[in-house]
């Protein structure tokens, strides 16, 4: 059973992806690239050029070189459409059979052939990749495209080795891919600013089944006519400076667009940007350069009425659908100029609501057509989607601190489990304090239960083995299970779903989190230094004690000193003295343990020599083990003890 | 007498019960089964779909080495085509002096740093017949040409090969 492939068979682009272990994913083509420019050419040498290829020998062959087929496919020659691109376009658009044909090189072609081209070269590229047959594909048209334009979309795929499962609407696609299919009496605006075109779509969900109401849009508005804009001012600013004409340059000419296009795109991120071209021109007082600043405040004034001519078609198709804005459940953004700032404002601003942008605007069509596919073989079921976790579960450990266990966006069913100890010596339970959020101390999370595991045998702090374990099965039912290692016993609670939280909750827990992100951090990093100083205390503490008088009390002096100084500063403010002063015990017990080290090293040799021979020292050293276990368990903030004070 | 063929049907239908139960219960079974099988080849699918995955990723990894220095070098070139222009702009009385020699210099540290990452640059000459394979054919005003006989009239920009893989083509006028 091969995997059905999912096109986006654009106008200006292409691409095509494939559901793999239930998710989509976009598939590069040969070239490396994961769109691919719906270009087709015919070579001097009579070579048949796709994609890439076509466009760098446009400029060549401009009679040969066919591109927008889409505006042509299923349409009739007299269609205001054809007779609009016959005086734009440079090939050559005939009748034929009340249809049209395209001429190239010296024959005539249908559409759907120009089509099935690019369409081949797809499959192919995606055979290559995958390593396996594609037979199937499903293909996706705009919402306007009426019964014969469809039609012959099916016919190209079919022309290209194709069986077409299903032909289906952009917008849907995109609806698709954001698992909206699945929503109930819905009402889903799409907006779609591509390079050359603008659609807007709103559609009816309902009962798994997606409903078209209206559409509207303007077939000449995209992308490329911001570029224009930027490369028009550009020009302008020169001659201004330099009183030299660039646009009569057809080599800078290149530059400038190539620049104005990496200009709009950083400004979607930067506030300015530099356009930055030495020797762009050359006169008789010698070479120029392009140097300026492009603020995002002049290029939204710049473009601002392209922006706004975009809400004329969508107040149409709303009131055509017979809707107002206020019924609009989600807004779906498709095409890479859904990106600039000043276009997403613009969205918001008109319906109120944020739109969906998380699902890559270049790649969302063909994502929902691999998803449309992956549900006709039966790999998308309802039965399989998988949800995650909005917030970060955990528990809290020694100092108030929140120890994550299961992050945030992790993909249910799972499971994760980590071990815990104690914080204290012959502390005989552990307090199990549930917490769910994205903040560094627990208080700051929600509380989701406690129970607590008792029965611990009486053992030194950090000695206890605790496995802790979440556990959220598919329905997102919490699991949360303590057992001790030594004993087997073990307690448990169960958290039901429904924890109560709605998206906004969601979604300020996770801005409180941002906003508090240093504070916390600094918190957290206070106690874990506090922790850190405790257990060196109590560590060095008890293995002096142990060493007895194996130390004398001359080296003894020292750590005493260093033990002291710390315990004066570590329940203070200061993380820097706190760490200073652990680090300088730390050095000094070091000697210690240096010492009893080597002592243990000499009296084994000298056991070695009398026994077996096969003694090592390393067993040997029991103090220096635990030692440096604990310090490990301290220092180590996965290991975290917990905190026993709060379940009295 | 319908009495007796009362009692006749209710011990007939009793003793069909358990028959109508059991073919109830295997036809149950049945589906389940079926649905059993198709969630066990689910299963087995999304696992094998998962290891293929895993494989890509693995084969993109070794790869992302290459794209990294693809994606590094084609930062630099436009750098050293500028270079380039500055230092076919100088008079050649002074292509001596020593700062635009300095700059020069600068210009082959560019070049030298693309070499021992890989990056070769693609031998382009005039005359050279176009190839969209290695070459991008840009528009060139200044001429009024309706016919092209697909020989290279200008190099405007270098083309550079990251081990085979042209990375970018040269940029190019053709006649």
């Amino acid at each position: 059973m091969a995997k059905i492939l999912g096109i986006d068979l654009g106008t200006t682009n292409s691409a095509m992806a494939v559901v793999e272990g239930g998710s989509p994913n976009i598939i590069e083509n040969k070239e490396g690239n994961r769109t691919t420019p719906s270009m087709i050419a015919i070579s001097k040498s009579n070579e048949r050029l796709v994609g890439l290829l076509a466009k760098r020998q446009s400029v060549t062959n401009p009679n040969n070189t066919l591109y927008s087929i889409k505006r042509l496919i299923g349409r009739k020659f007299e269609d205001e459409e054809v007779q609009r691109d016959l005086k734009m376009l440079p090939y050559k658009i005939v009748k034929a059979n009340g249809g049209v044909k395209v001429v190239m090189g010296d024959k005539e072609y249908t559409p759907q052939e120009i089509s099935a081209m690019i369409l081949s070269k797809m499959k192919a590229d995606a055979e290559e990749k995958l390593g396996e047959k594609i037979t199937e594909a499903v293909i996706t048209v705009p919402a306007y495209f009426d019964d014969a334009q469809r039609k012959a979309t099916k016919e190209a795929g079919e022309i290209a080795g194709l069986n077409v499962r299903r032909i289906i609407n952009e917008p849907t696609a995109a609806a698709l891919a954001y698992g909206f299919n699945k929503k109930k009496d819905e009402k889903i605006a799409v907006y779609d600013l591509g390079g050359g075109t603008f659609d807007i779509s709103i559609l009816e969900v309902s009962e798994d089944t997606v409903e078209v109401k209206s559409t509207n849009g303007d077939t000449h508005l995209g992308g490329d006519d911001f570029d224009q804009i930027i490369i028009r001012w550009i020009i302008d600013e020169f001659k201004k400076q330099e009183a030299i004409d660039l646009s009569k340059d057809s080599l800078a000419l290149q530059r400038i667009k190539e620049a104005a296009e990496k200009a709009k795109i950083e400004l979607s991120t930067a506030m300015e940007s530099e356009i930055n071209q030495p020797f762009i021109t050359t006169d008789a007082n010698g070479p120029k350069h392009l140097v300026m600043k492009l603020t995002r405040s002049k290029l939204e004034e710049l473009v601002g009425d392209l922006v706004a001519k975009t809400l004329e078609p969508t107040k149409k198709a709303l009131a055509d659908a017979k809707l107002s804005v206020s019924d609009i459940n989600e807004v779906v953004l498709v095409g890479g100029m859904t990106r600039m700032p000043l276009v997403l404002a613009t969205v918001e601003k008109f319906f109120g609501k944020k739109p969906n942008i998380s699902v890559n605007p270049d790649e969302v069509v063909a994502l929902g057509a691999a998803i449309q596919g992956g549900v006709l073989q039966g790999d998308v079921k309802d039965v399989l989607l998988l949800d995650v976790t909005p917030l970060t579960f955990g528990i809290e450990t020694m100092g108030g601190v929140r120890t994550p266990l299961i992050d945030r966006n992790t993909t249910i069913p799972t499971s994760k489990s980590q071990v815990f100890s104690t914080a204290t010596d012959n502390q005989p339970s552990v307090e199990i304090h549930v917490l769910q959020g994205e903040r560094e101390m627990a208080i700051d999370n929600k509380t989701l239960g406690r129970f607590i595991l008792d029965g611990i045998p009486p053992s030194p702090r950090g000695i206890p083995q605790v496995e802790v374990t979440f556990d959220i099965d598919a329905n997102g039912i919490l699991n949360v299970k303590a057992k001790d290692k030594a004993t087997n016993k073990e307690q448990s609670i169960r958290i039901e779903a429904s924890t109560g939280l709605s998206k906004e909750e969601i979604e300020k827990m996770k801005k409180d989190a941002e906003v508090h992100a240093d504070e916390d951090k600094k918190k957290k990093e206070s106690i874990e230094a506090k922790n850190m100083a405790d257990t060196l205390i109590y560590t060095t503490e008890k293995a002096m004690r142990d060493a007895g008088d194996k130390i004398t009390a001359d080296e003894k002096k020292p750590v005493e000193e260093k033990i002291e100084a710390l315990k004066k500063v570590k329940d203070g403010d200061d993380i820097e003295i706190i760490k200073k002063s652990t680090e300088e015990l730390s050095l000094e017990a070091q000697k210690i343990g240096e010492k009893l080290y080597k002592a243990a090293q000499a009296a084994d040799s000298a056991k070695a020599t009398t026994a077996e021979g096969g003694a090592t020292p390393e067993g040997e050293a029991p103090k220096e083990e635990v030692k440096d276990a604990e310090t490990k368990d301290s220092s180590d903030s996965a290991k975290a003890t917990t905190d026993e004070g709060k379940k009295e | 007498m319908t009495e007796e063929k009362k009692t006749e049907e209710n011990i007939a239908e009793k003793k069909e019960a358990p028959i109508k139960e059991s073919k109830k219960f295997f036809k149950k079974a049945e589906k389940h089964e079926t649905k059993e099988e198709e969630y066990l080849l689910g299963w087995k699918r999304c696992l094998a779909d998962f290891e293929n995955y895993k494989k890509r990723q693995q084969e993109n990894q070794k790869s992302l080495g290459e794209y990294l220095k693809e994606d590094s070098a084609l930062q630099i070139l436009p750098v050293i085509d500028n270079f380039r222009s500055a230092t076919e702009h100088v008079p050649e009385e002074q292509k001596e002096v020593p700062w635009v020699t300095g700059i020069m210099y600068i210009q082959k540290q560019l070049e030298d740093i693309l070499k021992e990452n890989g990056v070769t640059e693609m031998e382009v000459k005039i005359g050279d017949e176009f190839n969209p394979s290695l070459h991008e054919a840009i528009a060139d005003n200044t001429k009024d040409e309706k016919e092209f006989s697909n020989k290279i009239a200008r190099v405007i920009l270098k083309g550079y090969k990251l081990g085979e893989k042209v990375i970018r083509p040269a940029r190019v006028v053709v006649e």
